[in-house]
């Protein structure tokens, strides 16, 4: 991981307990969506099947707790609230791909313009250059082929589908969506 | 017929005209990249149509399963189009402005990064 | 009736992802067909499973679209690893690396 500045002891101590508290409401997250899951799947309410399903979660949060993936790339709480909005713009924004791909592949001619172009991702921290480059692969008529550098490379099927990426409505979504994030995570 | 079914049937239409379209493209489309963008119509487009229709005439527990199939859906659909993409792009399959030859998959044009753009990163 | 409907056009899109799996014409494509193929088993086993009134289906429909998740990377890494190993066809990092 990046840079964890340490200005001081007393703020290191600081940083310490704030840390410890994020990960203690992203272990309670996780339990309280893995125990909702196992209810919601087996619809059993037997002393036995519950006590499986209590051994199952504590299990697997232990677990996920020490191979260190319960951080704020496993567990991002402080976006949750956010993905409100983002994905209903995500729902439209693929519709509105969709119709366009649909209508290119329906014409007899198929006027397709295939091309390369490369994409800045603005964003701060590695996760949210992920979504982005997730949410271009996501719309049809766009594909997220290499991410390095700050840039995504993109092989778009039409003009239509270039402008799209490139007029930075996404970047902007994207931006505002993993603003919610802790600061010092920067890659 | 009930409001929920008519509503039901117009999703499950469209999801399958979709699908369908999508697997034309798959067929249609001159070369692999532009073959993945037909592949993600059925993927998001075809898959979320079919599974909402779905949700309208099912019962409450089994629309969690429905929604949490639909979930998975659309993120591994992005995960694997985007490996599928760079694995190819990665093992040289060129990309083309122009359509492929339809036999081999693979022209003899200039591979996409040009030689200026080679010649700049290697200067670097 | 509408469910017959939607079936049907799963089974023609399983029918055109095959056509493009059998034709090739690199081993891409035919994973490109191998995963659409199995998106849309996924989605022709929760259609059957409202179709026959056993909605329990849908449990078989969500492992078996994790295992199509998994079976496609799972191919990718062999292809490529497979490639690779093909001297004749020298892959663009290749090809980089010898300009350097």
């Amino acid at each position: 991981m990046g840079s964890i500045r340490d200005p001081g002891f007393g703020a290191g101590i600081f940083r310490h307990s704030a840390m410890f508290a994020a990960g203690m409401v992203r272990s309670l997250i996780t339990t309280i969506v893995l125990a909702l899951v196992w209810i919601a799947w087996s619809w059993h309410f037997e002393p036995l099947v519950v006590g499986f399903g209590v051994v199952a979660v504590v299990l697997t949060v232990a677990l996920s707790k020490r191979m260190n993936i319960l951080d704020e790339e496993g567990e991002p709480f402080e976006i949750n609230i956010r993905l409100i909005r983002y994905i209903p713009w995500l729902v439209i924004e693929v519709l509105k791909a969709n119709f366009q791909v649909a209508k290119l592949i329906l014409d007899p001619e198929m006027p397709i313009s295939p091309r390369l172009l490369k994409v800045r991702a603005n964003q701060r921290t590695t996760l949210g250059q992920v979504i982005h480059a997730n949410t271009i692969t996501l719309t049809p008529g766009t594909i997220s082929l290499d991410l390095r550098d700050n840039t995504i490379l993109v092989h778009a099927l039409s003009a239509e589908a270039q402008h799209q990426d490139e007029s930075g409505r996404v970047d902007e979504m994207i931006s505002w969506l993993e603003s919610g994030l802790p600061e010092g995570h920067e890659e | 017929m009930s409001v929920l079914e008519i509503i039901s049937a117009i999703f499950l239409l469209g999801g399958a005209i979709f699908c369908v379209i999508g697997g034309i493209g798959v067929v249609r489309l001159p070369d692999f990249y532009t073959r993945c963008h037909g592949a993600g119509v059925t993927d998001t487009a075809g898959a979320a149509g079919i599974l909402v229709g779905l949700m309208f005439i099912a019962q409450p527990l089994v629309i969690v399963k429905l929604v949490t199939i639909l979930v998975f859906l659309w993120l591994t659909s992005a995960a694997s189009s985007h490996a599928l993409g760079k694995a190819a792009f990665a093992s040289g399959l060129r990309v083309d402005d122009e359509p492929i030859d339809w036999t081999t998959g693979l022209s003899a044009h200039p591979p996409a990064m040009s030689d200026e753009e080679l010649a700049a990163e290697e200067s670097e | 009736m509408i469910l017959f409907a939607a079936t049907f056009a799963i089974l023609v899109t399983m029918a055109l992802a095959l056509v493009r799996g059998v034709a090739g014409p690199t081993v891409f494509d035919r994973v490109l067909a191998l995963n659409v193929f199995g998106t849309k088993t996924v989605l022709l086993i929760a259609v059957t499973g409202f179709l026959f009134g056993r909605p329990d289906f849908l449990d078989l429909a969500i492992v078996y679209g994790l295992c199509n998740f998994v079976g496609t990377i799972a191919v990718l890494r062999f292809t490529r690893a497979q490639r690779d190993a093909d001297p004749k066809r020298k892959s663009l990092f290749d090809q980089r690396r010898a300009k350097r």
